[in-house]
């Protein structure tokens, strides 16, 4: 058997084991509850826990771009490890306190929080919009990479929109059947796989192409020295980029509305033990830098079209004659896009369902409600896969950028559980202003201040606009009254 | 009553917790850990660092967690 054979064989099987505990995860499970598929009842334990919101962030990104940033970027790839351990910190705080509103307001999405806490249905709506701009895009991503994977590891054999189709397809059809539990459980599986052939092509490929850690990083900063630091000359981030990218990031983390629901599925005590446990997945995503950095002086850049091939291109040119590794990794791969895009998927349906459907025909039964959300699956899938295989990489870059504003959720959310004083109109406003000129700062103009993320800009401005309109006008008694319920004195 | 400040004051404590090791990871405290020599276990001192800080972070969190179980018994 040549080693593409095996690969194909390797990815079928582990296809087929992803598929199988996707839908078996479902079973015995009510079908007709909208708790059920959204959040899984509320009552996951710390084992799937850590592995879903671990799974959930070690997308075709952080397998196939993190090795990209350590190779092109070098010491500024930290910054992945930064927001990685960081990122889940302020769920400590936050995560129980919204656990505990969920259950007894009966909360599935951060639209039903924001709305409530804030008692408006337009807030709901805009989410759920920004919500779904956020997902789609990143969902392409990960269909486009789940595609390349197979195409490259079969060399060809298997044709870019096929691959696509039925590893996303097998996604659509667990997450539509199982909900939140297929994604969880298959996330498991995953995550250990792909963590799995992460440590064995980190220590494979440093080991073969350099002879051991020590050498390898010896080598790189014989070179060029300022590749393993940040902010000097030649280094590929200045240190204002990498400290504003570390901190919206971190801010941004939990304010996904994929993460930012997980509150939910769960209780408040294995809320705080998923983020003391965090950590230990920041750890195990070094060998990913790790497999970068061996390529440097080993893989020609101009080979490449773009860093993110430089995984794909050491399997291709390095691994070739250990067919099972070589097998082993095509299923890591796909592990690796397969669980962020459940996750997201069942996000983006969700969201479609009770942001925006339930809020513009209050009176839906629940029953329907549901069938809205599986129906969204198939259709947020169809329209991200389109994308994927038909859009231009251009109209790609373009979307991912909708992905940024994200964080500019974080004052409403913030103010919502510690200030009762944080007014209405104030947060919209904010949002808006927030999401306006990050937008600017993004894609119009060149230059930013100081080099800043251009999410941080706005998050300023949001801050702004939040505290002079709250602190301007006079909250009515009854307002500041509904507040307290979600703010502790 | 005396439960509830306790409460708030551990959040607060471990608000500034968080704020520390983030400060650790990000300039200008970041300069301090921003270079190549000397290599620790073959790492160059950046990456080492940043290492550090996680398990720092990881140690401080399972205290808190100790902590807060110790709180809820009584």
């Amino acid at each position: 058997m040549e080693a593409w054979e095996i690969a194909l064989l390797a990815m079928s099987i582990y296809l087929i084991l992803a598929f199988a505990l996707g839908l078996a995860a479902g079973r015995g499970r009510s079908l007709f509850s909208i708790t059920e598929y959204a959040v899984g009842d509320r009552g996951f334990s710390l084992f799937v826990m850590w592995f879903l919101m671990g799974g959930t962030i070690f997308s075709a990104f952080s397998f196939l771009g993190g090795p990209g940033w350590a190779f092109s970027k070098g010491a500024a790839s930290l910054y992945i490890l930064a927001y990685c351990t960081l990122g889940l910190l302020p769920w400590y705080i936050i995560g129980p306190k919204i656990a505990k509103l969920g259950r007894e307001s009966n909360y599935i999405t951060m639209g039903d929080f924001l709305g409530d806490r804030y008692n408006s249905k337009f807030l709901v709506v805009i989410i759920g919009i920004v919500a779904l701009l956020a997902f789609i895009p990143y969902l392409s991503l990960q269909i486009k990479g789940m595609a390349y994977i197979f195409n490259v590891l079969t060399y060809g054999h298997i044709p870019f929109w096929l691959g696509a189709f039925i590893a996303f397809g097998i996604v659509v059809i667990y997450v539509a059947t199982s909900g939140v539990r297929g994604a969880a459980w298959s996330d498991v599986f995953q995550a250990i796989l792909m963590l799995l052939v992460a440590w064995v092509l980190g220590i494979y490929f440093v080991e073969t192409l350099h002879g051991g850690l020590g050498n390898m990083f010896k080598q790189i900063a014989e070179n060029d020295p300022n590749f393993l630091t940040i902010g000097k000359e030649g280094s590929a981030l200045s240190s204002a980029r990498y400290s504003s990218n570390i901190f919206v990031s971190m801010l941004g983390f939990l304010m996904w509305p994929h993460l930012f629901t997980k509150s939910y599925t769960t209780t408040e005590r294995r809320i705080k033990l998923t983020v003391v446990a965090y950590p230990v997945f920041a750890i195990f995503l070094l060998p990913v830098l790790f497999i970068g950095f061996s390529a440097i002086g080993v893989v020609p850049p101009d080979a490449l079209e773009h860093s993110g091939q430089v995984l794909p291109y050491l399997i291709t040119h390095h691994l070739t004659n250990s067919g099972l590794l070589y097998g082993l990794v095509g299923a890591g791969a796909l592990a690796a896009a397969m669980s962020s895009s459940d996750a997201i998927t069942l996000g983006a349906s969700v969201s479609f369902g009770r942001d925006i459907c339930k809020v513009i025909f209050p009176d839906m039964r629940e029953n329907t409600e549901l069938w809205i959300m599986r129906g969204a699956v198939l259709g947020v899938g169809a329209i991200a896969y389109c994308i994927a295989i038909f859009g231009s990489d251009g109209l790609i870059a373009l979307l991912l950028g909708a992905y940024g504003p994200i964080v500019q959720l974080a004052p409403a959310v913030y103010a919502g559980l510690f200030w009762k004083k944080a007014s209405t109109v104030g947060i919209i406003l904010g949002l808006i202003g927030g999401v306006l000129v990050t937008i600017y700062f993004q894609y119009l103009s060149s230059t930013s201040p100081y080099d800043l993320h251009p999410g941080l800009i706005g998050l300023v401005i949001n801050i702004i606009i939040v505290a002079v309109i709250s602190f301007a006008k006079e909250q009515e008694q009854a307002v500041i009254e509904h507040a307290s319920k979600f703010v502790d004195d | 009553m005396v439960k509830k400040s306790q409460a708030i004051n551990s959040k607060i404590i471990f608000v500034i917790f968080t704020l520390f090791i983030l400060m650790m990871l990000i300039f200008p405290v970041f300069s301090l850990g921003n270079r190549v020599e000397p290599f620790i276990l073959g790492l160059p001192f950046s990456m080492a660092w940043v290492i550090f800080w996680i398990v720092i972070e990881f140690i401080g969190l399972l205290i808190f967690i100790k902590l807060d179980s110790r709180a809820e018994e009584k």
